[in-house]
């Protein structure tokens, strides 16, 4: 049909390339609301295909299968299309995309099938050749990670095994460890490929790194360079995830900016995130320079797998009666509580175990390696409750987290006088990993939180569904239908 | 055993034993001949008849792949005779325009038949013409069709199952929605097997009767949720009660002996519905044949059990159904901790009826669930076969994403693993769902022809198998390891066409030949 996108055309117009030759640093920006514009095929009348089955000789099933007598009614290009706005919906494969075997076959053990739609973006500019750079945005979940894993394991030059080839930065030691997971994985059944993670306590004073990827912290890594423990001749690629928080923090970005300055022959800077708030995005345009750009509005921010949902509590206290029920809403798997002090976050430990949840707490009050282990038990299963202060709001992923809990509406500024938005977006963006439902529930019981997340809400203008605690029967019916409804609770457009 | 002589083994020549030459020495000399005789003509007799095995096996897949070429020809014989007929009725229709009539709105020619036309058949039929309807005379309303009728074959692959969603649900089941204790006039079959005999050999027995329960459930569940309305703190009651076993599956983990608490929960909520009262319901409508009164002393022995009871059981069943959905489904590990706590539930005599176990109604909840379970097939090209493989829909009527309906799949095919592949030797009670459910499960995927597999069944199969393989192997030996072989090297091996989901099955051979040192290639 005439409206439906040629995905060769539009990707011209959507991602701009920069014109290397007259202005290196001029970009277009565009925005993926060219697709949401793009009319969804008119939806085909279903009923009429319905129909069709029941009745022979109805002819409504549409002259465009004529040719094609099957003794069956197909799948009607609507519905294979249907989620042309979400952020997961793709058309390509993976093999479409000439990625080395090697690097397919562990994508299949990890049970990936198609492309998401940044990875369908993204990865042709990020594989082509010469190596471009990229700033990249998409919503939380939906395989920035594994973009530029595929990225840079199909950079390697393996016949130097102990030469380091591709530096990848996060923010938290727990991102490092699992960007290394994610890359060991995918990795798996690549002959020869090293991985190491450059974590506090990670590196022996005076060992070499000596592995062809690199996963580290930056304070970490830039140590290893100065103690000249960490030969850079060979850095071909910097990949920083979760680069918006990175550069805006004052330490961290100075890191960066030194560990990058460090790397004379890098080919390829990378820059991955869920946001990219403007004043950061100026400074991560000069950090790599000429890059492709994928960006997002806004109000696209939000995967609408999330349902968003808040609960009006009876006040402060009340809040843990209601926090005990909500398990019983809705079938949880595992589930985050952020919670704002160290203190509550472990009262609330205590109870819930009582309860017979298996819980475990982390905060900045937990060393480095107990850290690690505490984040292990999570992702392994052994604990299913995870309790939490902001330590943990960006990037960590457990895919079997279905609900993040905003026990304490996140605040910034002096004295917590100012809704965070950001920090909502990324707490909540635990849940919903790459196209399942999750839910968020933040508690208010006062003006002041009622406020807070108000704004919050007109922010990313996200309808929020309001809960009762009084009646749970009721409750659990308009959760059932929230979950179900492809809309509520989200700011997906009809 | 060898018989064994005072005397000692006979190979144990003492030159100081005198007996060395007693006849006894010499009878056992010829027992232990005799015996090692045996066991190698066992084995040898084994080996041959594997190879026969081996080699009718064979056979058959010869002989189906034949079959499917055949089929395969005469479809296409067949579709291009369509256009043919279509192409010629076009002909027949282009020099007939309507005289120019300018007053009434435009009224294009009568169009021809379009021959996209769904069949009137039930079955999509998509690769092999149905034997009693040839799909192509449905196609063109003409009378005098020429089209020569594929000749029957009884083993056509072509799916026949009826469509999944409108079994008529049996008039005793109907029953149970008049609330109270109505007398069940009519008892539920015993065996209820109407179109079982029709059925090709794919498709597991009691596919329908697990549909009729399911809406015999459902029709539970009304009538439940209607006393509710008028009975406020009954529905307080169920709701909690409700919401007590759905945390309590929630709370399961892997971690041994942690999940005392929440199973002791569960039981003890099941237990509870007895004391509330409620009216009773015969739970032999909810089961696939009703077993008569035990002679033996067991609990719920009469003729009845309480409606609430039943009710939370399929709500119990609903919970674990969903955490298979949503939660094994993206870690198939956790799967394992919640078909423990089904074995253990529904092998629990107290919460049985008869001495039997009611898990047929989980069952029915995962037969429409994961209907390639059941060796129901499917294309997942046309509606109709998204329908009958379990591809749902969302509120508005859209299929749900492809990666959902995968994830779906993945914790559905890891549950049904962990229902299935349960040990059961060193406990007191019954195997409710014994292991041979999960071979049938295996046998009825794997022996899908390549031109009608679907992605649906490699993911099933591939997280019925992940992590399940020693279990597997555990209950089945050398069985199981060919069976091994013919689902994860054979069976995608054959796929049409080379996807995702048949890769993924292959790359986990290489990972049990790379981590286990299970090579099933050779």
């Amino acid at each position: 049909m005439a409206a439906s996108p040629n995905p060769a055309g539009s990707l011209e117009d959507r991602i701009s390339k920069p014109n290397a030759a007259t202005d290196a640093t001029a970009q277009s920006i565009s925005a993926w609301e060219a697709d949401a514009a793009a009319p969804a095929e008119a939806k085909d009348d279903q009923s009429g295909a319905a129909d069709a089955q029941v009745d022979g000789a109805t002819d409504a099933a549409g002259g465009s299968a004529l040719h094609e007598p099957q003794y069956a009614v197909e799948v009607k290009l609507s519905d294979l299309q249907a989620d042309a706005n979400s952020p997961l919906y793709s058309i390509g494969s993976f093999e479409e995309l000439g990625i080395n075997p090697q690097i397919l076959k562990g994508m299949y053990a990890m049970n990936f099938k198609k492309p998401s739609k940044i990875q369908e973006r993204a990865l042709p500019l990020l594989l082509s050749s010469p190596p471009t750079n990229m700033i990249a945005q998409s919503q939380s979940g939906t395989g920035k990670t594994a973009a530029f894993v595929i990225t840079i394991l199909s950079r390697l030059d393996y016949t130097k095994p102990k030469s380091p080839q591709a530096l990848c930065l996060a923010p938290s030691r727990e991102l490092a460890r699992q960007i290394e997971g994610v890359i060991r994985s995918i990795g798996q059944f690549v002959d020869g490929l090293t991985i190491q993670a450059a974590v506090p306590g990670a590196v022996e004073r005076n060992a070499k790194v000596e592995s062809m990827v690199v996963v580290g912290t930056p304070g970490t890594v830039l140590d290893l360079i100065k103690r000249r423990q960490f030969d850079t001749s060979e850095m071909k690629v910097l990949c920083l995830d979760e680069a918006d928080n990175m550069l805006d923090q004052q330490g961290l970005g100075e890191q960066c900016l030194r560990v990058k300055n460090a790397l004379r022959n890098v080919e390829q800077i990378l820059l991955f995130s869920a946001t990219f708030p403007d004043a950061v995005m100026r400074y991560a345009q000069q950090f790599s320079p000429g890059a492709n750009e994928i960006r997002l509005k806004r109000d696209e921010l939000t995967v609408s797998g999330i349902k968003q949902m808040y609960m009006d509590c009876p006040s402060d206290e009340g809040k843990y009666e209601t926090l005990a029920q909500l398990y019983g809403l809705m079938t949880i798997g595992s589930s985050i509580i952020f919670v704002k002090t160290k203190e509550s976050a472990s009262r609330i430990a205590a109870r819930l175990s009582q309860d017979g949840h298996k819980v475990v707490a982390i905060h900045g009050g937990f060393e480095g390696a107990d850290r690690d282990g505490i984040i292990e038990d999570f992702r392994q299963g052994r604990a299913k409750v995870l309790i939490t202060t902001n330590v943990l709001a960006r990037g960590i992923d457990v895919q079997s987290v279905s609900m993040v809990i905003n026990y304490d509406i996140p605040m910034k500024g002096a004295s917590d006088s100012q809704p965070d938005p950001e920090t909502y977006l990324h707490r909540i963006g635990r849940t919903g990993r790459f196209g399942r439902v999750g839910v968020s529930i933040s508690f208010v019981f006062d003006r002041k939180s009622f406020q807070a997340l108000s704004e919050i809400a007109k922010h990313y203008n996200i309808d929020l569904v309001r809960l009762d605690q009084n009646d749970w029967d009721k409750t659990e019916e308009i959760v059932k239908n929230v979950i179900k409804s492809s809309r509520a609770g989200t700011n997906l457009k009809a | 055993m060898l018989r064994r002589s005072h005397i000692g083994s006979p190979y144990n020549h003492d030159m100081r034993f005198e007996t060395r030459n007693a006849e006894d020495v010499h009878k056992d000399a010829l027992a232990a001949a005799l015996a090692e005789h045996e066991r190698v003509r066992a084995i040898a007799l084994r080996a041959y008849e594997l190879n026969e095995l081996r080699e009718a096996q064979e056979r058959l897949r010869l002989q189906a792949l034949q079959e499917e070429e055949r089929v395969r020809i005469e479809t296409e014989r067949a579709k291009e005779e369509c256009r043919l007929r279509e192409i010629e009725n076009k002909k027949k229709q282009i020099p007939v325009p309507a005289p120019r009539v300018k007053t009434p709105p435009p009224r294009a020619p009568s169009p021809p038949p379009p021959a996209v036309q769904a069949p009137a058949a039930p079955a999509p039929a998509a690769q092999a013409p149905k034997p009693q309807v040839p799909a192509a005379q449905k196609l063109t309303a003409q009378p005098n069709n020429q089209l020569p009728k594929p000749t029957s074959k009884p083993t056509s692959p072509a799916d026949q199952t009826p469509p999944q969603k409108a079994p008529q649900p049996q008039q005793s089941s109907v029953t149970t929605v008049q609330p109270p204790s109505k007398e069940q006039t009519k008892p539920a079959p015993t065996q209820l097997a109407p179109s079982a005999s029709k059925k090709p050999p794919h498709i597991l027995a009691d596919v329908d009767r697990y549909t009729e329960i399911h809406q015999s459930l459902k029709k539970l569940r009304a009538t439940i949720v209607n006393e509710g309305k008028q009975n406020l703190p009954f529905k307080k009651k169920t709701g909690e009660m409700r919401r007590a076993i759905r945390t309590s599956m929630g709370q399961l983990t892997g971690e041994k002996g942690s999940n005392k608490q929440p199973m002791a929960k569960i039981v003890a909520v099941l237990k509870e519905s007895f004391q509330v009262g409620s009216p009773g319901v015969d739970p032999s409508i909810f089961m696939v044949s009703k077993p008569g009164p035990s002679q033996q002393d067991v609990r719920n022995n009469g003729d009845e059990l309480p409606m609430l009871f039943i009710y939370l059981l399929n709500q119990f069943a609903k919970a674990v159904v969903a955490q298979f959905v949503d939660e094994a489904g993206v870690s198939p590990k956790a799967a394992e901790p919640i078909g423990i706590v089904v074995a253990s539930i529904f092998s629990n005599p107290e919460l049985g009826w008869r001495g039997h176990s009611l898990i047929d109604i989980l069952m029915a909840k995962m037969r429409v669930a994961c209907p390639v379970l059941w060796g129901i097939r499917g294309s997942e090209r046309t509606e109709e076969g998204r329908a009958r493989l379990g591809w749902k829909k969302d509120d508005e009527g859209n299929w749900i994403p492809e990666q959902v309906h995968v994830t779906r799949m993945t914790g559905l095919g890891a549950g049904y693993a962990a229902i299935s592949l349960r040990d059961f030797s060193k406990s007191r009670n019954e195997n409710p769902w014994p292991p041979w459910h999960y071979w049938r499960a295996m046998a009825s995927i794997t022996s899908t022809p390549p031109s009608e597999a679907s992605s649906t069944q490699y993911v099933v199969l591939k997280s019925m198998v992940e992590n399940y393989e020693q279990r597997f192997l555990g209950f089945y030996g050398n069985a199981a390891l060919a069976a091994l072989r013919i689902a994860l090297v054979d069976f995608p091996g054959r796929a049409v066409e080379r996807s995702a989901a048949s890769s993924a099955l292959a790359v986990l051979a290489d990972k049990l030949k790379r981590d286990k040192g299970l090579d099933l290639m050779s």
